[in-house]
């Protein structure tokens, strides 16, 4: 199954040039059943890569474009009354896939984030009192714009906690860049990439994560990385149980798709960031970015003692 | 514009609390436009944290403290040195307040503050003063606190708290410090009390002096008894004697009486041969007077060596009494035989030339009736008796002749005009006499069994010699006018004169008076006394309290005392921390060997960086051991991440690193 996740790393690096540590990390975030956001300017290939996935792994795919105007419905689905059979009707919404592609999840409002973020936490969609299973699997990859641009409504913490990973691509270095504007567009050859893991093989990838091996003394770095979120007045609060079982499933993942049966440290700190990245927060007076804050944690906390 | 240092909300709000704590204590010791200054410049403090005005330019600063500066020098001329001291420091620590620019401001205000709460102990030492400057304490270190706390936090209640901890923790070592820190003498005496007025008797007496006491429910001293109480009409105590008379006041001549004694060492007389109903032991914890002359029963037998007895058996000390003390004595009561040469007795008879004729007449006439002394005294005590009554409020007799007048016409006076009076009489019949100022009396506390003598219970009496026996006798003709005077405290006698306590009000309405209070009040002076013995004069017990506790005092003792308890708690804080850390495995021994080999380099492990991550590093390092850092890198990712249990592993990481480390060292 190794070659199977090289070669999907190997097909999606086609279309999205430079960004192997980015796709890595979604697939680990795939491999471990997590939800992905995405986040970064416009532009910066977001779409590309959920795409890409998508074509990889074989998956039903549907994308929704979020705008200011969205209501719920329609991202659910609606109940519509059917005169024929004289009675109602469910046609559900573009939600009922294997992954949706939620674009720009940040541009609309509260209410219908929270009707998205329900189905992704719960796996099925409640309306006019009937639940209408969602398939499996589900994943949903969002994006979002920064927060600081206009126009958008940042997610609340609740809501951020949802996600496994938060993982941001950033501008391509200058090789890839070159790679990019001499090859055509990329989109193209989007449309013609085939599957490379299967949804069963998928399925057996993902059970084969969660055997990976984590020791005692990993655990104790681990601990000792909590404690220190939790006490350091840097930090606003600290890492939550739930924060730090996710960090876990995501290196168990990582190490697999690394090709080790064991977690090491270095895969605690490479996931540190996009794991608890968006659910910490410094203290007001501090200052310092996720990332700042990911990185002081990381420098003050002893990996072996 | 310099840096401003903002002072956080709960930084300020405890900066005023401070501030108000700190010098309320001198508001009635310091000239009050001290205070306007203060709230002036809290004030401006105030503007300038709410960002409405700036800090004032510094050539005002410099003209405001000019202005201090002249008006404390000006208030130089009335006021102490001390007082004036203390007002510039004052004024410098609120003008502090306009020129916060930097922390360190406010920190040497703060440390200011300290220095004033000490100060505040040059003019009260009172319980209550103690416990207020601990709270002032308490408050002005969670002011520091806030002050190293950059963290905005709005729980303003957090730093007291804290402080209140810390001073908490650091009560056991004040108490061993209290204990066993030597007390160093001062290397300068500060003339605290110059200019300021004591109430109490005085060097010469005119007769209406000792009414104008009875205003006052202060205290004069007091007085604990080491076996057995000396009944009522027994408690006189004497403190200075006047031997000169000038037709109207008494005073005390500077000349004769003045010298002290021949035999003025401290006496350690045999008391066995003495009835022990005529010797009482006591100490006496005496308030000060301004003046020289200390308090004792008739005659001290045994007094402390810092005290010496003056011709007319009274103890008198080298300094004025400015601040309270405290004494040991023992003193035998009744007649005491003191053969007088014929200078003595002369200075004894001294009279002004003229003056008083009516009374050196009456005194003839009886002296003419009987020969003897006793005749003429008793004759005397029955004119008195007689005729005479005894109130506070005499009318006022003329310059001249004031004896005549009292004894003829008024005939009513207070204790001082009948000593004056019969002794008068005694000299002008040619017996040597003297007046006797001191106190009469004294309010037994049955809570500690104290003695406390109040202003109100001061007397006057007379003394006479007689030459058969050879001794000086006490008479005291308010015993026969007014006998209830020996019998009941001084406050049950006058409560009826409106006079008596007029600046008293408070114990003159009986509001002190009731049972409950008056038990109160008593409690409250045992614990005042107590305060005095134990804590203000600690330092004239300690060496024996000490002494008791080590045997004898050595260096080695006091430093054992000290650092014994100190080593206890760390003893404790070690083995605390020491139970806390688990065991270090083997790898991590090996580890920080490794570290020790790469310290002179350098190059040693970092916080936060991984074993694979350190191999890493030491590879770019030492491109020669490569290898090694490689297979060290795999060997401990395998024994601790991927839990391989086999001991060659170990082994092999050990002896890899027993390897490398020479390697380094060569290289």
């Amino acid at each position: 199954m190794r070659d199977q996740i090289e070669a999907a790393i190997k097909e999606v690096s086609s279309v999205l040039y430079g960004k192997e540590e980015a796709i890595k990390l979604a697939l680990t975030c795939l491999f471990s059943q997590g939800h992905l956001l995405i986040e970064d300017l416009p532009g910066m290939g977001k779409t590309t890569l959920a795409h890409a996935l998508a074509k990889v792994l074989g998956l039903d795919y549907q994308r929704l474009q979020f705008t200011s105007d969205m209501l719920p419905a329609d991202i659910l689905g609606v109940s519509i009354f059917d005169p024929a059979q004289s009675q109602f009707e469910f046609h559900p919404g573009p939600v009922f896939t294997q992954l949706l592609l939620a674009d720009e999840v940040n541009r609309t409002t509260p209410k219908t984030q929270s009707a998205l973020l329900e189905a992704m936490e719960e796996g099925r969609v409640s309306l006019d009192g009937q639940t209408h299973q969602l398939p499996t699997p589900f994943f949903v990859i969002a994006t979002q714009n920064p927060i600081t641009q206009q126009g958008t409504f940042p997610l609340p913490e609740s809501q951020l906690d949802r996600f496994l990973m938060r993982i941001e691509l950033g501008y391509p270095d200058a090789k890839a860049e070159r790679e990019l504007l001499k090859g055509g567009d990329p989109r193209q050859r989007l449309e013609s990439m085939g599957t490379v893991i299967s949804p069963s093989q998928l399925q057996a990838i993902s059970r084969a994560c969660t055997e990976v091996k984590v020791s005692d003394s990993l655990l104790d770095y681990l601990q000792r990385l909590i404690a220190h979120s939790r006490q350091a007045p840097e930090f606003s609060f600290g890492i939550s149980p739930r924060g730090a079982l996710a960090l876990l499933r995501a290196c168990r993942s990582w190490a697999y798709i690394q090709g080790r049966d064991y977690v090491i440290p270095e895969d605690l700190q490479q996931l540190l960031g996009p794991v608890t990245g968006h659910r910490l927060r410094a203290s007001e007076d501090i200052g310092l970015t996720a990332n700042g804050l990911v990185q002081q944690l990381l420098n003050r906390v002893d990996v072996v003692a | 514009m310099k840096p401003l240092f903002q002072l956080t909300r709960s930084s300020m709000i405890w900066l005023l609390v401070s501030i108000l704590m700190v010098m309320a204590p001198y508001i009635s010791v310091v000239p009050s436009w001290l205070f306007v200054l203060a709230i002036l410049a809290v004030g401006w403090r105030l503007m300038v944290y709410r960002g409405r005005w700036s800090f004032p330019h510094w050539s005002v600063r410099v003209g405001v403290m000019l202005l201090v500066l002249v008006g404390l020098l000006l208030e130089l001329r009335q006021g102490s040195v001390m007082i004036v001291t203390v007002g510039l420091l004052i004024a410098a620590f609120v003008l502090k307040l306009t020129e916060m620019y930097r922390r360190r401001d406010a920190l040497v205000m703060l440390y200011v503050a300290f220095l004033l709460i000490v100060c505040s102990f040059l003019f009260y030492q009172s319980i209550p003063m103690a416990l207020y400057s601990v709270l002032s304490l308490i408050v002005v270190t969670a002011c520091l606190n806030t002050v190293y706390r950059s963290q905005q936090n709005n729980d303003i209640w957090r730093p007291l708290k804290r402080s209140a901890v810390l001073y908490l923790q650091a009560l056991p070592m004040m108490l061993i410090l209290f204990l066993i820190f030597p007390r160093i003498g001062p290397l300068w005496q500060v003339d605290m009390n110059s200019g300021q007025s004591f109430t109490g008797l005085s060097d010469s007496m005119s007769p209406g002096d000792v009414s104008r006491l009875t205003r006052s429910a202060e205290i004069a001293f007091r007085a604990r008894f080491d076996d057995q109480l000396p009944p009522e009409h027994l408690r006189y105590w004497r403190g200075l004697t006047y031997d000169q008379f000038d037709g109207r006041a008494w005073r005390r001549s500077d000349g004769l009486i003045a010298q002290s004694r021949t035999d003025a060492k401290p006496k350690r007389q045999a008391l066995s041969g003495l009835p022990s109903t005529q010797t009482f032991s006591y100490q006496i914890v005496m308030e000060p007077t301004g003046q020289r002359w200390r308090y004792g029963l008739d005659t001290p037998l045994r007094y402390p060596a810092k005290l010496r007895q003056i011709e007319d058996l009274t103890l008198q000390e080298a300094q004025p009494l400015m601040q309270r003390t405290q004494y040991s004595l023992v003193s035998r009561v009744g007649a005491v035989r003191e053969p007088l040469s014929d200078t003595q007795v002369a200075h004894y008879l001294q009279l002004p030339s003229e003056g008083n004729p009516k009374t050196r007449q009456l005194a003839q006439q009886w002296a003419d009736e009987h020969s003897d002394i006793k005749g003429f005294t008793a004759q005397m005590m029955g004119f008195f008796a007689r005729d005479f009554r005894y109130t506070l409020e005499p009318p006022l007799l003329q310059q001249s002749d004031s004896v005549d007048q009292f004894l003829f016409q008024s005939q009513r006076g207070f204790c001082g005009h009948f000593a004056s009076a019969g002794v008068l009489l005694l000299r002008a019949a040619g017996i040597p006499a003297r007046v006797v100022g001191g106190y009469l009396g004294g309010e037994l506390n049955p809570v500690d069994d104290v003695l406390t003598v109040r202003q109100y219970e001061a007397h006057a009496w007379l003394e006479y010699w007689d030459k058969g026996d050879l001794s000086w006798h006490r008479l005291d003709p308010t015993s026969v006018v007014a006998p209830l005077r020996l019998e009941q405290s001084a406050a049950q006698l006058f409560s009826d004169e409106p006079s008596f306590l007029a600046d008293a009000m408070l114990m003159r309405n009986g509001f002190l008076s009731g049972a409950f209070l008056k038990q109160l009040r008593q409690r409250y002076d045992a614990i005042n006394y107590d305060w005095h013995r134990w804590v203000l004069n600690f330092h004239e017990r300690q060496s024996g309290l000490l002494q008791r506790l080590l045997g004898d005092i050595s260096v080695v003792n006091l430093l054992l005392l000290v650092m014994l308890p100190g080593a206890l708690v760390l003893l404790l804080v070690a083995f605390n921390l020491l139970r806390q850390r688990a065991p270090k495995d083997d790898l991590l021994k090996a580890l920080d060997k490794l570290d020790r080999c790469l310290t002179p380099v350098n190059l040693q492990r970092r916080q936060g960086e991984t074993v694979g991550q350190f191999f890493d590093r030491l590879t770019l390092a030492f491109p020669a051991l490569a290898d090694e850092f490689e297979a060290l890198s795999r060997c401990y990712e395998r024994i601790s991440y991927a839990e391989d249990s086999n001991p060659a592993l170990r082994q092999q990481f050990k002896s890899r690193i027993e390897r490398c480390c020479p390697l380094i060292a060569q290289s």
